[in-house]
């Protein structure tokens, strides 16, 4: 007897390593492959028409996706709580509350937008999509609130990126249909590169106090003119490269084309945007 | 006749000689209350010190020395008991009952900690600390108080001593007991001898709180071949025991061996799990008749998943007051971003030495220690907060400007899934896959980092204890201490990235790409790679040595003794790594930190009868900080606190004790003052936007109140039992606070005064009490119950959010000024406790024993034993709720079931 139970104790503790433990080491998740059976059914050029200012908001009430390519960064800090998508008819802003927003809509992305339910608002006249918000009780345009509804309404489709060309734009081209669109302006510079408040050379923003700077653009093209303040480049005092200064010479600048009223705004996605390698120009 | 003369005769001279004949001994035998059987190594005690064991009857025997009343029977395995010596000088028979075999002492291992749930790397684990001791409010106390994270008069444990082969057991860096060290070993760790109070024993100084000593010596350990399997639903499921212990009259040798694996799946609360094992060899010699030396070794590695605290909001949405937001799904497995592994490694090496006429005992020890204590976590980098339970991921923050229809999508989400109501690994490997940098490599946005603190830890002890004559006694001791712990934290798992680039995120966001980023300046940029080290590295070097000596005079009447001890302790903090924030004070040794402190303790007892004692004790003690505390941000610099200093303590207790056979009772008094003690805390200010440490001193602190614990053998078999402690643990001063700015050290406020007065210490209840009931049944079963009552337990506190700065902007009458200021205080609570076992004989060799231990037999969930307002107070977010307090829960119905063989 007692050797049996002698057996049975020593044998007890082998048994307990076969049994079933608590796990700590596991395998790396899948790279996902975002495959969706999704397809867009209108442009964004109509989706933009259905919006009328003047009377706050507009919801969708129809099943309606639009679809296109991710051209905002907001990895730099210029671009905030937004991005900007493109298709083949023109580009919006969809107003998204999160950060971060490149670690998982990068530049290049293709993105399916479930419109239903979603509002379309303006901006200084810039059509925006998004979501509404209580300003002391009157209803405005906002951002989608969030990683639930944002997952409700934007999926990924794929994990390739497709750069969009820019549009190469002249003053002509500076037309509401061409807002929300990736554009490069070719042949630019910048006219003042010291400033004119600080009286040392000027940079992107004002880094020190947090303000947003909007600079002139000017054409050194003599044929190719700019009306002053139809064009500027627009900056957040929050980037990154805000207290950079502005590079002096001239050439070619790329961005999103944004506008608030009558003027025409370019916000870069980071300094790589600005290719101002030629010399500068005598105006 | 004369036979009846003859008789008369005997008669008279027996009678006689019981009258006169005060027999010099006290006789006695021990034995199993249930199976009669008589207990082989059972410790008999007298209150001057005097000890033997019983031997193969049971049986015992003890020069008797004065007045003696009571003797003190303690076996492993059985509840201790204080038995009256007769008048008469009759043998004593002694029933020991069985205490719920392994239940009480596996309390100490199954109450979750308060501190799992708070901040990183503290680990003031619940103690089992009083256990041994045949006290009755001790008793209660450490079996049914345990569950409310009960502090015997409010102290932390790093004033109670454990001793562990007359070693101190407590952590180095921060002062608190860990019994963790020998989780799984509780077969061999069950010899304690427990004093309560600041009183002093024969075996330490001791501080404030008492002491346990906790004894391996395999000849003093009950001799059993013993295996038990034990079934819980607490924080491990499983346990399997053996145990064996070997000592023959005959043989100069005895031994111990116990190894016990304990598992769990998934413990008591969701995605927390269990995985340990636990090994101790003890063996000694008897070198001669008067030397005897023992070495043990023992390892316990121990790894878990840990619970995690959130707020009221996250807990009634998910439905379950355990809400844990640690953990999450990784392919269909529950995965835990707090996972925690500990393993001491222990060698110690004993000797004892007693002189011919057993008056003078010595008793050294040499013991080293390796450690290692790890503890994972989530670190992020530009990217979104991955906790689940993050306030913006909550409905309250969208309650207030956005239509209902999108509160409504986050209650739904939060409630019904689990990809929002806990870590979403997916989503975190999907970001650092899509983040490829300009040379291909993806770089982590999201990583899994391990912070490791590496110890070696040298100790020497030795206790010398002179017996001068029958009432005056002398003890005194060294203790050395030598400790070196090398905090760091090691890249775990880069979560699908190839790379961790090991600068400072916030210094990044505030200084750009300078030096100030760079955590290492001598490997600037580093990639780091799963398994190296990085962010940090320094080494705490403590080292302490102590002198003690006590006196003591025991008479029929009084009792009395004075001590003195005095210590001296240094640290300092030897940097591994240059930070590029503090370049000149990171890496390299800093200056000693230097403390000398003495203790003074005076008390007696006065005996008014047979029956009632009178006793006091008085103790004034300066204590050095502990090297945690000292350093305001330990991690990148060497800068210390403000008024660095050792504290003061002053403690007085009155005492009365009752001893009468059916009814034994004690009720105390205390007053404790703590003068100048420091704390330092950190924690994100939302007005500054920056990490800051808030580096307190000043603080006083006054504990007093009354204790009470009775116990009444009501008939032979039912004992009643009833403990009660009314305390006020209240704030006396209000401390200065230096604050500084986590990134650069600049310092935003100096000598701010913290209005801390009368507030009261927090996560412990402040009044407590218990009835209990013991009832030994026919056929070897016994029954126990108990009901608990706890109150007056106060929230943790933010001390910035008691500082002038804070209330501008409300005037004196606005009642927004209370509700600012308050301090949170739990409900009080009621719990139930009931415990069932019985022993069975097989083949009258060996014993079979079953018990079932239900605590919180009611499933009270809603009990909250603690918690801690948060830290975050922007001035526009006082009273909107957006930074609630975490409350700890207490677990509902749990159950402990054990069976074992005795063999």
């Amino acid at each position: 007897m007692k050797s049996t139970i002698n057996r049975v104790a020593l044998a007890l503790p082998l048994l307990t390593m076969l049994l079933s433990c608590a796990k700590y080491n596991f395998d790396d998740v899948q790279q996902a492959v975002y495959g969706t059976d999704l397809k867009a059914n209108t442009t964004i050029a109509d989706l933009k028409k259905l919006y009328v200012s003047g009377n706050g908001p507009v919801q969708i009430s129809t099943d309606l996706v639009i679809g296109g390519v991710v051209t905002s960064d907001d990895r730099a800090g210029n671009f905030y709580k937004n991005l900007f998508l493109q298709d083949s008819t023109g580009g919006i802003e969809l107003k998204l509350a999160r950060t971060g927003l490149y670690n998982d809509y990068r530049r290049g992305q293709r993105i399916l937008v479930r419109c239903k339910g979603l509002y379309l608002g303006d901006y200084g006249e810039q059509i925006q999509l998004g979501s509404i918000y209580s300003n002391s009780g009157v209803w405005e345009i906002g951002a989608l609130e969030g990683d639930v509804l944002i997952n409700r309404h934007v999926e990924r489709d794929g994990v390739d990126l497709h750069e969009v060309t820019p549009l190469e734009m002249n003053p002509a081209m500076l037309t509401p249909e061409n807002v929300g669109k990736l554009v490069m302006f070719s042949n630019m510079q910048i006219p003042d590169t010291m400033s004119l408040a600080t009286g040392s050379r000027l940079t992107y923003a004002d880094a020190v106090n947090k303000l947003t700077q909007n600079i002139g653009l000017v054409s050194v093209v003599d044929t190719v003119k700019y009306a002053p303040g139809t064009l500027v480049l627009r900056t957040s005092g929050y980037c990154n490269f805000a207290a950079q200064p502005v590079p002096a010479g001239s050439g070619s600048i790329t961005g999103i084309l944004t506008r608030y009223r009558a003027t025409y705004q370019l916000v870069i996605r980071d300094p790589n945007d600005v290719h101002f390698t030629q010399p500068r120009a005598k105006l | 006749m004369l036979n009846r003369l003859l008789k008369m005769f005997l008669l008279l001279m027996l009678s006689v000689s019981q009258l006169f004949a005060q027999s010099p001994i006290i006789k006695g035998v021990v034995r199993d209350a249930n199976t009669d059987m008589p207990i082989v190594g059972a410790v008999v005690r007298l209150a001057d010190g005097q000890m033997v064991t019983t031997d193969a009857d049971g049986r015992f025997e003890l020069p008797k020395h004065g007045e003696v009343q009571i003797v003190e029977v303690q076996a492993v395995g059985y509840v201790p008991q204080q038995v009256d010596v007769l008048a008469n000088g009759a043998e004593l028979q002694v029933q020991l009952v069985p205490s719920v075999e392994g239940a009480t002492a596996e309390l100490s291992e199954v109450v979750v900690s308060s501190a799992d749930l708070g901040a990183d790397g503290d680990d003031q684990a619940v103690s089992g600390l009083l256990l041994s001791s045949a006290d009755a409010f001790a008793q209660a106390a450490s079996f049914n108080f345990g569950a409310a994270n009960f502090r015997v008069r409010g102290y932390g444990s790093e004033y109670n001593g454990v001793l562990m082969n007359g070693l101190n057991t407590n952590d180095m860096e921060s002062g608190y007991s860990s019994w963790s060290a020998w989780g799984g070993l509780n077969d061999a760790t069950r010899n304690q001898t427990t004093t309560n109070g600041m009183a002093p024993s024969a075996f330490a100084f001791g501080g404030l709180g008492g002491t346990t000593a906790i004894s391996t010596r395999p000849s003093e350990a009950r001799v059993q071949t013993r295996l038990s399997y034990a079934s819980a639903n607490t924080t491990y499921r499983h346990r399997v025991m053996f145990t064996h212990t070997e000592h023959k009259g005959d043989s100069p040798w005895a031994y111990t061996i116990t190894g016990s694996r304990r598992w769990a799946k998934e413990g008591y609360v969701e995605g927390t799990n269990y995985d340990a094992w636990a090994l101790l060899v003890a063996v000694e010699r008897q070198l001669n008749s008067q030397q005897s030396m023992w070495l043990t070794l023992f390892a316990a590695p121990t790894r878990r998943a840990m619970q995690g605290v959130s707020s009221d909001e996250a807990r009634s949405l998910v439905g379950d007051n355990f809400y844990n937001p640690n953990w999450g799904y990784q392919n269909g497995e529950k995965r835990s971003a707090r996972v925690r592994y500990q393993h001491k490694p222990t060698a110690m090496l004993n000797h004892r030495w007693i002189s011919n006429d057993g008056r003078l005992v010595l008793n050294s020890v040499l013991g080293y220690s390796w450690s290692t204590y790890q503890t994972t976590s989530l670190n992020w980098y530009d990217a979104q907060d991955p906790r689940p339970d993050y306030y913006r991921k909550l409905p309250s923050y969208w309650a207030e400007t956005s239509p209902q229809s999108v509160v409504d999508a986050y209650t739904d989400a939060f409630s019904n899934d689990a990809a929002y109501s806990q870590i979403n690994w997916d989503a975190l490997y999907q970001v650092n896959y899509g983040n490829v940098e300009s040379d291909g490599q993806r770089r982590s946005k999201y990583a899994v980092e391990n912070r490791i603190t590496d110890a070696h830890q040298l100790g020497l002890s030795s206790v010398v204890n002179y017996k001068i004559n029958s009432s005056l006694q002398v003890d005194g001791g060294i203790n050395l201490q030598g400790y070196g712990g090398k905090n760091y934290k090691q890249m775990a798992d880069l979560l699908g990235g190839d790379y961790w680039l090991d600068i400072d995120q916030y210094a990044e966001r505030d200084f750009g790409g300078t030096d100030l980023v760079q955590n290492d300046l001598d490997a600037p940029d580093r990639k780091i790679s799963e398994g190296d080290n990085f962010g940090y590295s320094y080494t705490a070097r403590v080292n302490r040595g102590n002198l003690w000596a006590v006196g003591s005079y025991r008479g029929n009447r009084a009792e009395a003794y004075l001590g003195a001890n005095c210590s001296y302790t240094e640290f300092w903090r030897h940097g591994n790594m240059r930070n590029g924030r503090f370049p000149e004070h990171s890496k390299g040794a800093s200056a000693k930190q230097r403390f000398n402190d003495y203790g003074l303790k005076a008390g007696g007892t006065w005996k008014i009868s047979g029956r009632h004692y009178l006793s006091a004790n008085l103790a004034y003690m300066t204590k050095a900080p502990e090297f945690r505390n000292a350093y305001i941000s330990v991690r990148t610099s060497d800068f210390t606190i403000d008024g660095l200093r050792s504290e003061q303590i002053a403690s007085a207790d009155l005492n009365y004790h009752l001893r009468m056979p059916v009814l034994k009772l004690r009720f105390s008094a205390y007053y404790t003052l703590f003068m100048d003690q420091a704390e330092c805390y950190s924690f994100y200010d939302d007005n500054s936007q920056n990490f800051v440490n808030f580096a307190m001193r000043g603080i006083n602190k006054a504990h007093r109140g009354f204790e009470l614990g009775a116990e009444f053998k009501a008939t032979a078999s039912l004992t009643l039992n009833a403990a009660a402690a009314v305390g006020r643990y209240q704030y006396t001063s209000r401390p200065l606070a230096t604050v500084t700015k986590d990134n650069l050290g600049t310092v935003l406020m100096r000598d701010e005064t913290i209005y801390l007065k009368n507030y009261y210490v927090a996560n412990t209840p402040q009044t407590a009490a218990s009835l209990g009931l013991n009832y030994a049944a026919p056929r070897y079963i016994y029954i126990g119950a108990s009901v608990s009552y706890f109150n007056d337990i106060y929230l943790g506190l933010s001390p910035g959010k008691r500082t002038e700065g804070v209330l501008v902007g409300f005037d004196e009458h606005d009642p927004a000024r209370k509700q600012i200021t308050q301090q949170l205080r739990a409900d009080q609570a009621c719990l139930l406790n009931a415990s069932i076992g019985k022993t069975l004989r097989i083949k009258r060799k060996y014993f079979m024993n079953f018990n079932l231990q239900v605590n919180n037999l009611l499933n009270n969930t809603n009990f909250r034993v603690g918690g801690y307002e948060q830290s975050r107070y922007p001035k526009d977010e006082l009273l909107s709720g957006k930074f609630p307090p975490k409350y700890y829960y207490a677990y509902g119905r749990t159950y402990y079931l054990i069976i074992g063989i005795r063999l």
